[in-house]
């Protein structure tokens, strides 16, 4: 991917096709970002992984501090960041000392909390995917595009990264499993926790799917998710802006400031009952 | 900023061939209905006063255009229309006059020069184009507050069908027209291509011959040119806002009102007919990217034009794709130029040509738009720079 040498502020924004979509789907997003984050707790809990790291504001700490005590957990602050009013941010605002902020806290099994503490501070990429469970092809991934390859979107060199897909120079159409459709990460829908490293990684589908069946719960959720993931996505990129197009809204985000555009399809549902409901 | 109302959306008893909003004709349930009351709640949040709008907007009712109209009188002591004009009566020249309703008119010149304007048959748009002409000298008799929009293309901007369209405004002038926007053709589809395009070249000799054509007249004036020539010496503070950092997803001059609370956001640069609602808050990434993006991948860095003309309007982008700067570029190049050109020779000089000045304003304003805020370059220039 050729990138020109600037990059734009972060910033996301999100523009529904309809009030009438919005109204239904919105809520339905905040619970499914709800659940979500209850799951990356249960899932230590329930020993799906060891570890899990969290962006709390103060309240959630406490209460997650307590809820881990019980289920024999220690939940241990590294660092405070500060808010942003970003939807969504790929980068950590400095909390500078004043105001709101939020702390990057691991939940982790007692015996496991200091080799995470230990990874964290050294650093040691490889060691912290594998207590957060991701899988050791994701890691790698992760390494190489967002670490050393300086990538905040990293959805293109996951589109090369995909097998069967319908490839050209800066097109590219995918396949795969709802599990690693990550491209709704920036409303804050995501199956996983992590940066899947194709949109066919099988090993991020067994993940999130053995994440969302946790002790069967959230089942609206989980189908409403399910919705969501299984739609049609037509991500593109250029100049440093990405528009992601669904049917139900288009988010328009920070990405690679590419010189020329590039483009993933992602096949999927190209409506929701709701679209073919008159939306005015 | 503008709010405009538009009730009916994208309905028209018209099929203009280059129509921006044909799209969302095609895509959109025309038999649209709409709740006055719920479009005044909605106006009255937005607090200002509004344009009405749409394709026809005279398609309205007329009990429902009085009760809108007497309304907006009320509230802000004015109201303003956009029409092609072909449908004014008695009765709205009436509702004019009362409720002191400034009109647009979109018309592209007399008789053949406006057949790009139409129904889709040629005797029936010739004789909408000879009503909407015998409307325009109707409301100038009248007294009433008339503005005209014209687009320029191959029916109206070149050869002798530009004499013939430079004589009827010579006419116009005499009878009372005082304001006149220029539009250059925004291409979306073959047929526009096609037929009505012109050439780099040719815009830029029509909009030339019409800036002089302009100096010999009483009354006339043609907006687009005064907006130019303010934007080069940094008064930015105009009307236009093809130059002013729209933001495609909210459109800040443009603020689009249907029925219900939906906002738009602003039909022309929604290519793929699809009315999304307008975004919940503004940004300029397009501005801070085409900043930074070479001329050679659409982008505008390094043109001394930039803070007059930021990429241009996004409806008319590239590929249609607002991240790309404006398929006119070429030709506004050669228009800012030619009217930078114009102010040294009358003595002043422009921000362009103040190279160290420039920089600095640019980046404030650079500055301004990754907070969120949209600096305007009188106000910089206001501050010292």
């Amino acid at each position: 991917m050729n990138r020109l040498s600037f990059q734009l502020p972060d910033f996301t924004r999100i523009v529904w096709v309809s009030d009438y979509i919005k109204s239904i789907w919105l809520e339905r997003i905040t619970r499914i970002c709800n659940a979500f984050s209850k799951l990356e707790v249960i899932s230590v809990v329930e020993d799906l992984r060891r570890c899990a790291l969290l962006l709390l504001d103060t309240k959630q700490r406490n209460t997650i501090s307590e809820y881990g005590k019980k289920h024999g957990l220690v939940s241990l602050p590294i660092s405070r960041v500060g808010i942003t009013k970003q939807q969504y941010s790929v980068e950590e605002i400095p909390y500078l000392g004043y105001g709101p902020y939020r702390t990057r806290t691991v939940l982790a099994k007692k015996k496991y909390a200091n080799d995470f503490m230990e990874a964290w501070q050294c650093n040691d990429q490889r060691i912290i995917g594998t207590l957060l469970g991701y899988p050791t092809c994701c890691t790698e991934f992760f390494i190489n595009t967002w670490l050393d390859g300086c990538f905040k979107d990293t959805t293109w060199p996951m589109a090369i990264g995909t097998c069967s897909t319908q490839i050209e120079e800066k097109y590219s159409e995918v396949i795969g499993p709802r599990e690693a459709n990550i491209l709704w990460r920036w409303t804050g829908v995501r199956a996983v926790p992590h940066l899947p490293c194709s949109f066919n990684c099988f090993k991020t589908a067994l993940f999130g799917k053995a994440l969302w069946n946790l002790k069967n719960t959230f089942n609206k959720e989980r189908e409403w998710l399910h919705q969501i993931l299984d739609l049609q996505v037509e991500w593109s990129c250029l100049h440093g802006i990405a528009i992601i197009l669904t049917p139900i809204l288009k988010v328009i985000t920070r990405s690679e400031a590419t010189p020329t555009k590039y483009t993933v399809i992602r096949h999927g549902n190209k409506c929701l009952q709701e679209s073919w409901i008159n939306n005015n | 900023m503008t709010v405009e109302v538009c009730p009916i959306g994208a309905q028209c008893h018209h099929v203009c061939v280059y129509c921006y909003q044909n799209r969302q004709q095609t895509t959109t349930d025309l038999v649209q209905e709409y709740d006055i009351q719920k479009i005044k709640k909605t106006i009255e949040v937005e607090g200002r006063p509004f344009t009405l709008s749409g394709c026809e907007p005279l398609l309205i009712s007329k009990h429902d255009l009085e009760e809108l109209w007497s309304w907006g009188f009320f509230c802000w002591g004015h109201n303003s229309l956009q029409t092609n004009g072909v449908l004014i009566d008695e009765d709205h020249i009436r509702m004019f006059q009362h409720y002191n309703v400034t009109v647009g008119i979109s018309i592209d010149g007399p008789d053949e020069l406006n057949n790009a304007r139409g129904t889709g048959q040629l005797l029936t748009t010739r004789l909408s184009t000879a009503k909407t002409q015998a409307n325009i000298l109707r409301l100038c008799d009248e007294n009433i507050s008339l503005s005209l929009i014209v687009t320029l293309h191959r029916l109206n901007a070149t050869g002798s069908r530009l004499d013939c369209l430079q004589q009827w405004l010579r006419e116009l002038d005499e009878v009372g027209v005082k304001l006149v926007r220029l539009n250059l053709l925004e291409v979306d589809k073959e047929i526009t291509q096609e037929d009505l395009t012109l050439s780099v070249e040719e815009n830029v000799n029509a909009l030339i011959s019409l800036a002089q054509f302009e100096k010999t007249l009483s009354n006339l004036r043609f907006e687009l040119f005064d907006d130019i020539k303010k934007q080069l010496l940094g008064r930015d503070n105009s009307r236009a806002c093809i130059c002013n950092a729209c933001d495609p997803l909210t459109s800040r001059a443009v603020r689009e009102i249907e029925d219900f609370d939906q906002h738009r956001s602003y039909m022309r640069k929604n290519k793929k007919g699809i009315e999304y609602v307008k975004a919940e808050s503004v940004g300029f990434e397009r501005y801070m990217s085409l900043y930074n993006t070479p001329q050679e991948y659409n982008g505008c860095s390094g043109c001394r034009f930039f803070l007059m003309c930021k990429g241009n309007c996004p409806g008319t982008a590239i590929d249609g794709d607002w991240r790309n700067r404006t398929s006119h570029c070429p030709i506004w190049l050669q228009i800012f130029k030619y009217f930078e050109e114009e102010l040294l020779n009358a003595g002043q000089v422009p921000l362009s040509q103040q190279p160290q000045k420039r920089c600095k304003v640019e980046s404030i304003i650079y500055e301004g738009w990754s907070r969120g805020e949209n600096i305007y370059v009188h106000q910089v220039l206001g501050r010292t720079v």
